[in-house]
């Protein structure tokens, strides 16, 4: 035994807990930097910048490696979002409030139908373009989220820009699932591949996310209406739902999107009380951020500039065309309508995730696939939220 | 000189400040201007406007003799507001104050009265996100008017009383009936009308307070009772917005009626000292409602305000008979009978559920009548 054997050897990387610090403090000081000189930029957008600056792409002071093992706390504030998103919904009024339905449902499936045709137009292969589209449905629930608490956004366009995303959400998923299936057959697995394998993913997915929503509301009412109490079992299930969803291979997107409806939708006894946890979002949502910031890829954009630009004006254009074109049926003006568009802007990050699952299968597959979306979110994490605060401000619906 | 317009004896009107929530958390949400925009989009010919902050609408009848037709034009005027607010995922709700809202949370409404008035007032205007119950009754000439006011002062504890329902303010329990009245107290022209004879008499206070650059017209005033020469009419400001539109026509049907008592009984002089006992009442009535002590003035003599309003219902029972307000009267005598007031049901339901926002739904859900 050396003299000096109580001194540690000098790592070579940090360790997870000091990397969610730095990841932490990085992102704070970026934000803090960023608005003292641009303060209408949401702090999102300065959240993803400083996390680009620290990620692999440019200083690489947390490395592909850590970015991995922090995944475990993005996945809980991930979780997070994706719940409180489910609580904000209220499906049987969507159910009546057919506009707005019709208004979600018809911008995605159009956004889906022109990307795939572009796509495939700069020659990517339609399997690919069926996915990369099918993820172009997707608006970002925590950019929206965030930048609706950020300026206190309350109102007809910031409800309806809810709604829209969690049913282009849920859709994407639809749509993306049926691509994997198609996958499935092209490299020829077995026929349980091909067609259970969407099945197992929505209605498991569903399933799971219906227990635990009869979990709460049934632990709820036996714990009374203690909000303190109901916080903890909240976030617990939260983090439960995530961890089963990822051990069962699940969607957790789904399965927290439908806890959060069910558990909202179906409280007979209205035992839940609303859980407030912006308490805790403030901190995930810089963790989530900087490590989407992060995970940002610059690299294919060299060669892949022209197809993205392409994507992001069509989708743009498709979501203000639509929302203007649908704006009396959702009895607001053309001006509010064009503003909802705008809204939508930002690209779920989610998708990375989702990608990776693909990606999984099939490497051989997946490369295409992942270059076109890393490059897509590069400049959307960073312009979308910009859009948001934007169109929220715009329509007056943000506090002053 | 301000011109009284005068109007028929014992018209009446009423106008209801509601609270609009959201159907999440029940907390209050700025939806005003969305609401107006899809109600006007038909021809409704209803008064139905803003409020100081965005989470305020307000809603006031035509002028009535029958106050049953007055019933039937708020159910009407509510089927529309409802409608609009089911279209929006909006409740509305009756109570004098939002039990857990955060003042500095609401915004003002964009108009430039209100703009001027918030710039003037600071805190005050946002914390002004109180909601009230207006009667207005008509008035033959100012003098009249004048009269009247002072004498329905003495009534004053009894609508406070009967309307309560702002136990709960800010989040926590203010032990009061009415914790509404409050926040108005803090305006500097708030309280009660100065001890002036008669129409012109109010006048040469008027143009005082005019030259001195205190107040430049009648809305300066925040008292709780005033003469209001535009309409014609005797406004009394004092009554939360009950939870139900029922509640809300029997007040009017009761100042209604107390007119036509005191209009008929030409030998009750309004008296001096009323001012005396107006402050100390009107507090027991916001802290204790039903249970509060009332002073008379003039006799001395202190009885409960429970057993003031019986007495006084009893009083005014054959002028109700003439007026045909007998079933108003009777819905609040069953009130205070029963001991059941909006602030007791608020509390008991909270007492039942434990959380506010729950309240707040339950409340929502009797005043839309869903």
């Amino acid at each position: 035994m050396t003299s000096h054997s109580f001194f540690p050897n000098m790592p070579h990387a940090l360790n997870v807990l000091t990397a969610t610090g730095l990841l932490l403090i990085a992102g704070v000081l970026g934000a803090h930097l960023l608005r003292r000189l641009f303060p209408q930029v949401p702090a999102i957008t300065a959240y993803v910048l400083t996390g680009l600056l620290i990620g692999p792409s440019v200083l690489n002071l947390i490395d592909v490696a850590l970015l991995s093992e922090i995944n475990l706390l993005v996945d809980l504030a991930l979780g997070l979002v994706l719940f409180e998103l489910g609580r904000r919904v209220d499906y049987k009024w969507l159910l009546r409030e057919k506009g707005l339905l019709i208004t979600g449902v018809a911008l995605s499936m159009t956004t889906f139908v022109a990307l795939f045709i572009l796509l495939t137009q700069f020659g990517v292969t339609k399997l690919v373009a069926s996915m990369v589209a099918a993820l172009g449905m997707a608006t970002s629930p925590a950019v929206i989220l965030n930048v609706v608490r950020e300026v206190k956004a309350e109102g007809k366009i910031t409800e309806r820009m809810l709604n829209i995303v969690v049913i282009g959400n849920a859709l994407a998923f639809v749509v993306f699932s049926m691509g994997l299936a198609a996958v499935h057959v092209e490299y020829e697995a077995g026929w349980e591949s091909y067609i259970l394998h969407p099945f197992y993913l929505l209605l498991g997915s569903s399933a799971l996310g219906w227990i635990i929503s009869r979990l709460l509301v049934w632990i709820g009412q036996w714990l009374g209406r203690d909000s303190q109490a109901q916080l903890i079992l909240v976030l617990a299930l939260i983090a439960s739902t995530v961890g089963i969803a990822v051990m069962l291979n699940l969607s957790a997107l789904i399965a927290l999107l439908v806890f959060g409806i069910a558990s909202r939708s179906y409280d007979a006894r209205h035992a839940i009380v609303e859980p407030d946890l912006s308490q805790f979002s403030g901190l995930f949502y810089v963790a989530l951020f900087v490590f989407a910031g992060a995970k940002l890829e610059l690299s294919h954009l060299l060669d892949l500039w022209p197809v993205v630009l392409a994507f992001i004006a069509l989708r743009l254009l498709i979501a203000i065309g639509m929302t203007t074109g649908l704006a009396r049926l959702n009895g607001i003006t053309l001006r509010k309508g064009a503003l909802l568009g705008l809204g939508l802007v930002p690209l779920s990050g989610f998708n990375i995730i989702m990608v990776q699952h693909a990606v999984g299968y099939y490497p051989q597959f997946g490369a295409q696939l992942t270059a076109l979306v890393v490059s897509i979110l590069v400049i959307l994490e960073l312009l979308g939220p910009i859009c948001t605060r934007y169109a929220l401000v715009a329509s007056g619906e943000a506090k002053n | 000189m301000l011109e009284f317009n005068n109007s028929t004896p014992l018209t009446m009107g009423v106008e209801l400040e509601l609270q609009i929530v959201n159907r999440r958390d029940y907390n209050l949400t700025r939806g005003s201007d969305d609401l107006l925009q899809i109600i006007n989009k038909t021809e409704h010919g209803y008064d139905i406007k803003p409020e100081i902050t965005e989470s305020m609408i307000e809603i006031a009848t035509s002028v009535h003799t029958d106050h049953v037709e007055m019933l039937a034009e708020l159910r009407a005027m509510r089927k529309l507001l409802v409608a609009a607010a089911d279209k929006l995922n909006l409740g509305l709700a009756g109570g004098g104050a939002h039990p857990f809202q955060h003042w500095e949370d609401q915004r003002i409404y964009p108009t430039d009265r209100y703009r001027l008035v918030s710039e003037l007032y600071g805190y005050l205007a946002k914390q002004f996100t109180v909601y009230g119950q207006h009667i207005h009754i008509g008035c033959p000439n100012g003098d009249e008017a004048i009269r009247l006011a002072h004498l329905l002062a003495r009534t004053m504890p009894h609508f406070i009383t009967l309307s309560a329902s702002s136990p709960f303010y800010q989040g926590v329990d203010t032990t009061f009936q009415s914790s509404r009245l409050t926040s108005i107290n803090a305006f500097p022209l708030s309280g009660t009308m100065p001890f002036v004879s008669d129409w012109e008499a109010f006048n040469t206070y008027f143009d005082k307070m005019s030259k001195l650059g205190i107040v430049a017209s009648m809305k300066d005033f925040y008292w709780d009772i005033r003469p209001k020469p535009e309409y014609g009419t005797v406004e009394i400001r004092v009554c939360d917005t009950p939870l139900a539109i029922e509640t809300a026509v029997a007040l009017g049907a009761y100042a209604q009626t107390l007119s036509k008592y005191f209009f008929a009984q030409r030998e009750l002089q309004p008296n001096a000292d009323t001012a005396l006992t107006y402050s100390y009442n009107r507090f027991q009535a916001c802290r204790f409602g039903l249970n509060g002590a009332l002073i008379n003035p003039v006799t001395g003599m202190q009885s409960s305000i429970k057993d003031d309003i019986l007495h006084t219902l009893e009083t005014i029972k054959d002028v109700a008979e003439e007026l045909g307000t007998v079933d108003a009267m009777e819905l609040l005598r069953h009130r205070v009978l029963s001991g059941l007031s909006d602030a007791d049901w608020l509390r008991a339901s909270y007492g039942k559920s434990g959380s506010l926002s729950d309240v707040v739904r339950q409340q929502s859900g009797v005043w839309m009548a869903q």
